[in-house]
């Protein structure tokens, strides 16, 4: 499972375009800072690899 | 329905009422404070037990989001700084964080000295390419011919390569690494830590609002990471290539790692 704490991402996209399953997109959702924020729409597909956990500059994302 | 958010633990290092920080989107200063909690998580260390000091820059309000003891103050004097503490606190871990114009370029003399003297301090130099805050100036680590904010027609000057300085002046424990390295990043950081003696840890990472807008004309970060890998090498790989192919590429890897008497004022002792 794929958390995002979706105020603290900054639509910077880095998960979308690392993500080798391609889990993640940026959505229409805007959080109180003013950006739309990254949501993980295919968590079926996600390998565990955590690679978006570990390279998110905004220390947003948890996989469990 | 809502489901109930679970947060990274490593926010337990963190200033909750900081967040979110002040780096820009797809900063690789928030990369690097991600790969520092997770190297602090995998020692288990106690930031609270640590001093943490930085500049002026970006890279320098890394600590601020740290639940930790910290300096925050004049530019390029953090390592005049962490020998004074040095002297009276030998005992207590000291990590510094500072940009490639904190360190290099400002406080380079400080600097040297501190690599000369193999002061039991931990540095954690971001390398973007240029000072990132005040809005894209032309630093020492700038490569050539790059366009920047004061550059236009693009930078004359050779840039700095600050690992093989820090060897030559005498560090006993110099790395450099990107931010597109998140294992190696943590795993440098953890020796670093370790280290007793003078560790650099130099991490070339991107910055897409200023260097890259101006100097690569893209302001995505995933773009801007993938620049920053081609023009590296690992030091393995590069003894397999030839001089041109280096031209105006960093070796990535571990330069030296050796221990030495360590500086604690008038006497000398390991």
């Amino acid at each position: 499972m794929v958390y995002i704490d979706k105020e603290l991402c900054k639509s910077c996209s880095m998960c979308v375009s690392l993500c080798p399953k391609n889990v993640f997109e940026i959505t229409h959702h805007v959080n109180k800072k003013g950006y739309n924020y990254a949501a993980a729409v295919r968590q079926d597909d996600c390998i565990k690899c955590k690679k978006c956990e570990k390279m998110c500059p905004d220390v947003a994302i948890y996989v469990e | 329905m809502a489901e109930e958010l679970k947060i990274n633990p490593l926010r337990k290092y963190l200033r909750e009422d900081k967040l979110p920080h002040f780096f820009c989107a797809g900063c690789g200063c928030g990369q690097v404070l991600n790969y520092y909690l997770q190297a602090l998580d995998e020692l288990k260390m106690d930031p609270e037990q640590m001093l943490h000091m930085g500049g002026v820059g970006c890279t320098a309000r890394i600590p601020i989001y740290i639940k930790t003891d910290m300096f925050h103050g004049v530019h390029g004097r953090t390592l005049a700084w962490a020998t004074g503490v040095k002297m009276v606190r030998p005992d207590l871990p000291v990590v510094i964080f500072a940009g490639d114009g904190d360190l290099s370029s400002i406080g380079g003399n400080h600097w040297i000295h501190a690599c000369r003297r193999n002061l039991d301090v931990t540095v954690v130099m971001v390398n973007n390419m240029n000072f990132a805050m005040t809005g894209g100036q032309v630093a020492p680590t700038t490569p050539e011919e790059s366009k920047t904010m004061t550059t236009p027609y693009g930078s004359s000057e050779p840039r700095f390569d600050v690992c093989s300085l820090a060897v030559a002046a005498g560090a006993t424990h110099v790395e450099r690494w990107t931010t597109a390295h998140p294992v190696q990043c943590k795993k440098a950081m953890e020796r670093a830590l370790q280290h007793k003696g003078f560790s650099l840890i130099e991490i070339v990472s991107q910055c897409p609002t200023h260097y890259g807008r101006y100097a690569l004309k893209t302001g995505d970060p995933v773009k801007t990471m993938e620049y920053i890998q081609s023009v590296t090498y690992l030091k393995e790989q590069g003894e397999k290539m030839t001089v041109q192919e280096k031209e105006g590429k960093l070796a990535l890897g571990q330069f030296v790692c050796e221990d030495k008497p360590i500086y604690i004022g008038s006497n000398m002792e390991l």
